[in-house]
């Protein structure tokens, strides 16, 4: 056979092949108790989804961070009730983010260049920056608490959702606690795994809010907590949510 | 679109009830007990990479188990034992009621998303098949069986 023959005589062998395997799926059962369903599917008819919300291998990323801005005077705790009034962040040019080089005593020689963030990604991964310059650990002052041996002093101005909820306001100046948890559920909000909240609770996210759930022990509705500490406090790490729970495990540690 | 998740269901429903796909799925079972029975729960099977959990709670009065003392416990996949058991306590415990949670990158988390628990009745107890609130509904993410022994 020619190489053209030989080419269609094996597109039509592994066309005949997908046909059989397009006739079992649509057919549903070819063998007793074995019934054909994609690898990606558990049901043939469902949409797999998957939530990335809270997933550990971003938390990890965001406990290398480690930074801290110089003079912040952002070290009140912020109360755990939910938000009623929604600070809106200024509205033009949001989405452009300019970064501040705050070069500390102990971080001259220092310069670290912030990855871009895109509005898709829940925190900027500060772990991704590009350090340049070795200096810091020998210049750093004895009287500065440990974690500032690895500040570079940086934090981006301007926020937009998918951004880290510690950016600076556009015109530079620190966010206030209630920006800060508008700004963190918005980022869940806009997270892809924030489907599993509902179509009703993305929305409440993307305005800022907390999501809700029914308890069916009480028939009423919940409101998710979460608990922010200051930039300096928090170590720039964006904190765990939590539903409300009394419930304890015995079997593990007791409060 | 996405077809709506079984929280949303039980939500629109106004119910802890509801038929989904010819099945019966509950956001929360209840059980019968009285002062002084005995409840054995025994996790047959989990397979979901998520730590779950069966939750337990009483209307009224309080459970010993492993020591502890308490109105409502949480046993976890991943440290409590497979079969554990639990004394009720108190003359006004009526209704034992249970439902399913999971470890969400470390949030404690129960009904959302598509969390559900069908069940089957056995002559050994009851059988509850749960789904966390994560993917389409899965039966097979927590399976445990609760059997109530009377004092």
């Amino acid at each position: 056979m020619s190489s053209p023959e030989t080419f269609l005589a094996f597109a039509a062998i592994m066309l005949i092949i997908a046909l059989i395997g397009v006739a079992i799926d649509w057919f549903g059962t070819p063998l007793r108790h074995r019934k054909f369903i994609p690898k990606a599917y558990k049901f043939p008819d469902e949409r797999l989804f998957r939530s990335d919300v809270f997933s550990s291998a971003r938390r990890i990323d965001i406990e290398t961070r480690a930074e801290h801005l110089e003079g912040s005077n952002y070290r009140d705790v912020i109360a755990v009730t939910e938000p009623e009034h929604v600070q809106i962040e200024s509205s033009a040019n949001e989405e452009f983010n300019e970064a501040i080089v705050d070069i500390s005593e102990s971080s001259k020689g220092e310069v670290r260049l912030p990855a871009k963030s895109s509005a898709g990604e829940e925190t900027i991964d500060r772990g991704s920056e590009l350090m340049i310059g070795a200096e810091s650990e020998s210049a750093k002052s004895s009287e500065e608490p440990e974690f500032e041996t690895t500040t570079a002093g940086i934090r981006l101005r301007g926020w937009s959702p998918g951004d880290d909820i510690y950016n600076l306001t556009k015109s530079g100046s620190e966010p206030t606690p209630s920006t800060v948890r508008s700004r963190f559920w918005k980022n869940v909000g806009v997270s892809p795994g924030a489907i599993i909240f509902g179509t009703s609770n993305v929305e409440r996210l993307r305005d800022g809010k907390p999501p809700q759930r029914r308890n069916p022990r009480t028939s009423k509705y919940e409101t998710m907590k979460v608990h922010l500490l200051s930039y300096e406090d928090g170590h720039g790490r964006t904190p765990i949510p939590n539903w409300p729970n009394s419930s304890v495990d015995p079997f593990g540690e007791r409060n | 679109m996405n077809s709506p998740t079984l929280s949303e269901l039980f939500e629109d429903s106004n119910s802890d009830t509801i038929t989904h796909r010819g099945k019966i799925i509950r956001a929360i079972v209840r059980i019968p007990v009285r002062d002084g029975s005995l409840v054995v729960v025994n996790r047959l099977s989990v397979a979901s990479p998520r730590l779950q959990a069966v939750k337990l709670a009483l209307n009224s009065g309080v459970m010993d188990i492993n020591g502890y003392r308490g109105p409502e416990v949480a046993l976890w996949s991943h440290n409590s034992p497979e079969t554990s058991e639990i004394r009720i306590r108190g003359v006004g415990a009526t209704l034992l009621e249970v439902w399913n949670a999971w470890s969400m990158g470390g949030v404690d988390t129960s009904w959302i998303g598509n969390a559900g628990i069908v069940t089957k009745s056995t002559s050994e107890g009851e059988i509850l098949q749960c789904s966390d609130g994560l993917d389409i509904p899965s039966f097979t993410d927590l399976v445990v069986q609760i059997s109530i022994t009377p004092e």
